[in-house]
This record gives structure tokens, C-alpha cells and sequence, in this order.
């Protein structure tokens, strides 16, 4: 089929199917945007992440650091949810009543994100379904660690963070928990920049590309469709097809052209 | 194929005999649409073609009175100048041909026509302003009398003239041979709120490569019973084409039988 015929065809169509196509795509090019840059529904089904950037105010111990690279963020997990600090804020976060100390506590620290972005800066992050949870448990978990005061000098600073680790019983941050009982350290962690990152809410889908493809996809599909719908009288085989055997053609005339 | 403004100047319309010739009117012919036979000077083919297919539509006889309703699906498949063209053809194989238009919100014939400026449409003669044979014009080159609407009429207006349309269907039919009516598409409002009603024997007009198949199924549910014929426009192969379906049962009708001896 050449350009011409296409282009044609797309012109001879009814102008609501073609203002149809344009509408569609338009709109979902819109909603992709739209839920990129704004905060999606509550139950829209997507994963969401939020997370805060929180500062030791000493630097992490090297051998803290070695450890949380060959165990991951799940003991630094374990430690924070096993605090009883995290029980008394469970409520505040919406997760409860889950029993952080169990074998079903387990789904929640798959759902708690611990990273090291820089020397003595982590970044705490959580990941669910429900936006609105999501925001909710980064933010309880953002205010729980920085409200975190060493009790009762150098050891409770330690054992804060020490608390999942029972197993191996060594003071893993002995140098950051010296630091920490310091008169002037204050709170083990500080908060480096606001409670929640400015890209804290985001969808695993739709990005703005995506939608801006995908509402071109749908409109151009959409006039195909059209396309094929109202495709023309092609031949007088074609046209003696459609018609009713009491209904015959009475001739064809050739293209007078014009 | 040469049009006409080689060889002549004007065409001429006068007024009918009936009533006594009163004036002439030029038609400068440069205006006239290409795509009427009239305006060519070599279109012997082509009126061979109109006259078959009108032949075809009336399965051979054409009595008196006999009416072609031309329509077709959507705009633009050629539904003026088919009836323009068919009743030429008829008129010049020697039968006293009128050629209405009943698109009277959107008329089209005089356009056509090379904007001919004429004194009474057929609108005027509807509202009683006039008699029937003063809103009719005769071509006379052609031998074919016309009856175009010269002003349009609103939708919503029609409605009232049924009945006097009616009484000049029945006035042109007892002085003409064939009366081919030039109307709207029959998707539009004008057909089903009021033309619709009046046809009996329509002839679908399709244009090949334009006219979608689902507006011609469409168009053929609406027309019913009283869709004699369909006639394919602009077609690409070439003129003199015999339908496929042509040795068909439904061609197998006596009329159309000795027309095909013929």
C-alpha cells in the first residue's frame, strides 16, 4: 500500500475516529507523565519506595562496614527492628502487629533497604504496595533512628546496633559506639536531608517515556483498526460480496478524471 | 477525452415548451465539473456506459414515470454527477429525461452546471411561488430538462413539502419518461427524517477506493427493499466492465434477458 493511499485513507476517515485517536493518545501520554512525577493511588497495585538518608555522627567502624558488606543490609535490618524502640513505633508506622523478632518478621526485613552511599552515610528505604505505607514506615523508621540516644553511655550505643547480631556477640562498631558515647555526639543518627527524599514515591511503572510510547502505540493502533474498519470498495468482487443476491450491479464506470 | 470549451462556447438551457419558450441562458462551460459527460466532447463510451447500467436498473423497460432515486453512502462518491451523466445518456438515446434535485440543503446541480444563475429553483415551485413547469429548464443540447434547487432550504423546513413533492412526483412522471432524482447520502438526517419515505427505487452510487464497505453495507440495510441497483464509480480497470456476477440467477430476469440479446 503506498504513502499516498495510506494518507488518503487516514484523510477520507470520519473526523471523530481520528479526533478518537488523537484523544487516546494524548491521554495516556498524559497519565504516564502524570504518574510519574505525582504521588499514585493508594491501591493502585504498584511497588513503591521511599527512603531517607541518615548519617552516623561518627563514621562507621571499617570492620562494621566489612561486616555489612559481606552480610548485607539484613543484619543492620535486624538490628533496627529488634530494638524495642521499633515495637513501641510499630503502631506509628502501620506495620503492626508484626512480630519483627520471628520467623514472620522475616517479610518485613525483606522489605526494609540498608545502603551505604558514603562514608558514614546510609541510606534506610522501604518497599510496598501501598504508597501511603510505604511513606508511612520510611518516615517511622527515619524518626526511630534518629531519636536513637545512646541510654546508657558507650554500650547501649553498641548494642543498639548489635541487637540482631546475637549470634556472633562481638561488638562490631566498637570504634563508631566509642564515638558515639562521646559528650558531644548526641544521636547515633543524624539525618543528613529531609525526613523524605524528593523522588521518595515512585512507581515501578509508568515512566514518562513509557507513556508517551504507549499512548502513540495505542492512537496508531487505534487508526489501524479504523483503518481496517472502514476499509474502501477495492474491487466489484469485493463490493458483489457485501451486497444481497436480490441486489445486483448494474454496471461500473470508469474514473472520469477530473 | 477533450472538453467541451474547445469546440463551443456555451451551453444553452431554456425554458420548457409547456409553458412557451421565454428566455435562453448561456452557461459558461469552463465551469462545468470535468466529470459530467457534457462537458466532453467524445463521450460516446461513457453515455454507453450510463445508458447500460440505467438499462440494468429498470431490467430492461423503461415506462413512463419511471424513477431513478440516485444516492449514495457518504459525500463525495459521485452522486450528482451520476445522475447528471445517467440522465443525459437516457435523454440523448431519444427519452424524455427530467433531472430533479432533492439535496435542497446542500444543492449542488447548478454548481455542477458551471453555476448557472437560473430565475425559479425547484424549491420555488414546491412553495406554490410558481408552477411546476416554470422550475424546469431545458438543455437543450442534450435534450434534458432540468429542475435544480436554486436556494437551500433548512432541514427543519422540509418536513412540510412532502406532500407537494409527492404531487410533483406524480406531475413529472405523467410527462416524462424517466425522472432521476438526485438526493442526499443516505447516512444523513435529511434522508431518514424525511426523503427516506418517498423512495422506491434507489440507485446506490459507490466510489471505488473511497467508499468504505461497512458505510455500503450500512446504506444497503437502510435502503431495504427499495434498493433496485448499485453502480461502482471511478472505477480503475477500465469502462465497459460487465459485472462478474452478470450470468447470475440474478440477472436471470426476462427484461434483463432481452436486453442482453440486444
Amino acid at each position: 500500500m503506498r504513502i499516498t493511499t495510506v494518507t488518503a485513507r487516514i484523510a477520507a476517515l470520519p473526523v471523530r475516529h481520528k479526533v478518537a485517536a488523537l484523544l487516546l493518545m494524548s491521554s495516556i501520554a498524559a497519565a504516564g507523565v502524570f504518574c510519574s512525577y505525582t504521588r499514585p493511588g493508594e491501591d493502585s497495585g504498584g511497588e513503591y519506595q521511599s527512603s531517607s538518608v541518615l548519617r552516623f555522627d561518627a563514621p562507621l567502624d571499617p570492620e562494621l562496614a566489612r561486616q555489612l558488606a559481606r552480610e548485607g543490609p539484613a543484619m543492620l535490618a535486624a538490628s533496627i527492628l529488634s530494638h524495642p524502640i521499633r515495637a513501641d513505633a510499630k503502631g506509628d508506622v502501620g506495620l503492626s502487629p508484626i512480630p519483627v523478632t520471628s520467623q514472620d518478621g522475616e517479610p518485613l526485613r525483606q522489605h526494609l533497604t540498608i545502603a551505604e552511599i558514603a562514608p558514614g552515610t546510609i541510606r534506610v528505604g522501604w518497599e510496598g504496595r501501598g504508597a501511603r505505607q510505604t511513606l508511612e514506615a520510611t518516615q517511622g523508621l527515619t524518626d526511630e533512628l534518629a531519636s536513637w540516644q545512646p541510654e546508657n553511655g558507650e554500650a547501649a550505643g553498641v548494642q543498639y546496633l548489635l541487637a540482631g547480631d546475637e549470634a556472633s556477640g562481638k561488638p562490631l562498631n566498637s570504634g563508631a559506639s566509642s564515638r558515639a558515647s562521646a559528650p558531644d555526639a548526641g544521636y547515633v543518627f543524624t539525618v543528613v536531608e529531609s525526613p523524605t527524599e524528593p523522588t521518595l514515591m515512585r512507581s515501578a511503572w509508568p515512566l514518562p517515556a513509557v507513556g508517551i510510547l504507549g499512548g502513540i502505540l495505542a492512537g496508531l493502533l487505534y487508526l489501524a483498526g479504523a483503518l481496517w474498519w472502514f476499509r474502501p470498495v477495492s474491487c466489484v468482487a469485493r463490493l458483489e460480496n457485501i451486497l444481497p443476491s436480490e441486489i445486483f450491479l448494474v454496471g461500473t464506470i470508469a474514473e472520469i478524471h477530473r | 477525452m477533450t472538453p467541451l470549451v474547445r469546440y463551443t462556447n456555451s451551453l444553452q438551457f431554456q425554458r420548457p415548451v409547456e409553458r412557451g419558450v421565454t428566455r435562453l441562458a448561456e452557461l459558461p462551460n469552463h465551469r462545468i465539473d470535468p466529470a459530467l459527460t457534457v462537458a466532453h466532447r467524445d463521450s460516446a463510451h461513457l453515455d454507453e456506459s450510463y445508458r447500460r447500467a440505467a438499462e440494468r436498473f429498470f431490467k430492461g423497460k423503461t415506462g413512463e414515470g419511471a424513477r431513478i432515486f440516485v444516492t449514495s453512502a457518504q459525500q463525495g462518491d459521485g452522486k450528482t454527477c451520476t445522475a447528471t451523466n445517467l440522465a443525459s445518456s437516457l435523454a440523448r438515446s431519444g427519452r424524455r429525461v427530467l433531472l430533479a434535485e432533492l439535496n435542497f440543503s446542500q444543492p449542488r446541480l447548478l454548481s455542477a452546471l458551471g453555476n448557472l444563475r437560473m430565475r425559479y429553483g425547484l424549491e420555488t415551485a414546491l412553495r406554490q411561488w410558481v408552477q411546476p413547469a416554470e422550475a424546469i429548464f431545458y438543455l437543450a443540447s442534450t435534450g434534458l430538462h432540468i429542475a435544480p434547487v436554486r436556494d437551500p432550504i433548512p432541514p427543519d423546513r422540509l418536513p412540510p413539502l412532502i406532500e407537494r413533492l409527492q404531487a410533483f412526483f406524480a406531475w413529472a412522471g405523467d410527462r416524462f419518461d424517466v425522472v432521476v432524482l438526485d438526493c442526499p447520502s443516505v447516512l444523513t438526517a435529511e434522508w431518514k427524517g424525511w426523503l427516506g419515505s418517498l423512495v422506491d427505487s434507489a440507485l446506490l452510487v459507490v466510489r471505488e477506493e473511497q467508499t468504505p464497505l461497512v458505510e455500503v453495507q450500512r446504506a444497503v440495510r437502510l435502503l431495504g427493499g427499495t434498493l433496485k441497483g448499485v453502480l461502482l464509480n471511478g472505477h480503475r480497470e477500465g469502462g465497459l466492465r460487465e459485472p462478474a456476477s452478470a450470468p447470475k440467477a440474478r440477472f436471470a430476469a426476462p427484461a434483463f434477458a432481452k436486453f442482453q440479446a440486444r
